[in-house]
């Protein structure tokens, strides 16, 4: 027996048309089911059948047999088919691959927006962490005290690479 | 930008140029020539030079700090402010600050970085970072 599960993740989207093919396999649906109730409740036998045996015809009428029913069904099936995630008939499943794609690139989007996030705040954290550092050496500097004149330190440095 | 060029240390005018025995200590660790180097950046320190540096710390509070970048890309960044009234008159060099700790700051400046709870938090521990010899690290 087959079996459709239909796809409903978020990002996903809907397979296109989905109200309108929706509505008619409910129309039709609907219709048959109508149909059969109407003949079934008013006693009306519009399917005949004509048998010839020799020279005698026998016409025998009744209700349509249920598999009639099957090209209604199929129709239904195929308007809603594109909203099926996957099928299984049988053992076999039939996974839709756009489906699973659509999935699949709608988790990598959400991931790489995870991703650009982190790097965003570890980089906004290590920039603030260097530029309180800087502030941090000033400070040291403050506090270290004993200043001394930069002329003792070119004495002390020389002149060593001067141009 | 406040880059220090060779004429501004050429005249070597600035007398009243002081600098705080930390950063004398860092000089001693650097190359010679760098040292050399920053030694006459400091020298030229003068009126109308270098870029002002906004750092909300509450130690540094009410101090205008200025930062000389020298145009050689090794020597770390000056950075100095105005003696106040009470100390006299001049400038003190109080840090020479690596080109990364710098760029991050200008970026954390510019981003409005520092102002937010993880700056104010960071600025409250600076003493403590600043022991920490990170990528940056001069």
């Amino acid at each position: 027996m087959a079996s459709g599960s239909s796809g409903g993740k978020a990002g996903t989207g809907p397979a296109p048309f989905r109200w309108p093919r929706w509505l008619a396999a409910l129309l039709l649906t609907g219709g048959a089911l109508g149909i059969y109730a109407f003949w079934l409740f008013t006693g009306a036998h519009p399917v005949c059948q004509v048998t010839t045996t020799g020279s005698t015809v026998t016409k025998t009428c009744g209700l349509p047999d249920v598999a009639d029913f099957g090209y209604v069904l199929a129709v239904v099936v195929v308007l809603l088919l594109p909203d099926a995630k996957s099928i299984k008939v049988g053992g076999l499943e039939f996974v839709r691959l756009t489906n699973a794609v659509r999935e699949q690139a709608a988790e990598l989007d959400h991931l790489s927006q995870q991703v650009s996030q982190v790097v965003h705040t570890t980089s906004n954290i290590s920039v603030t962490f260097a530029a309180a550092r800087l502030a941090g050496v000033i400070a040291e500097g403050e506090a270290s005290g004993q200043a001394r004149p930069a002329t003792d330190l070119t004495d002390e440095f020389g002149d060593v690479g001067s141009p | 930008m406040g880059t220090a060029s060779a004429a501004a240390s050429a005249d070597g005018a600035s007398a009243a140029v002081r600098v705080a025995e930390a950063v004398v200590a860092e000089m001693h660790a650097l190359p010679r020539p760098q040292a050399a180097a920053i030694a006459r950046v400091i020298a030229g320190i003068g009126p109308d030079m270098g870029v002002p540096l906004r750092i909300p710390q509450p130690d540094l509070a009410g101090r205008q700090y200025l930062a000389l970048v020298p145009g050689d890309r090794e020597l770390p960044v000056v950075v100095y402010r105005p003696l106040t009234r009470q100390e006299g008159t001049g400038y003190l060099v109080t840090a020479l600050a690596s080109r990364e700790d710098y760029a991050a700051y200008r970026e954390a400046e510019q981003s409005g970085l520092l102002d937010t709870e993880l700056g104010r938090a960071l600025l409250a521990r600076s003493r403590t970072l600043a022991q920490f010899d990170g990528p940056g690290g001069p």
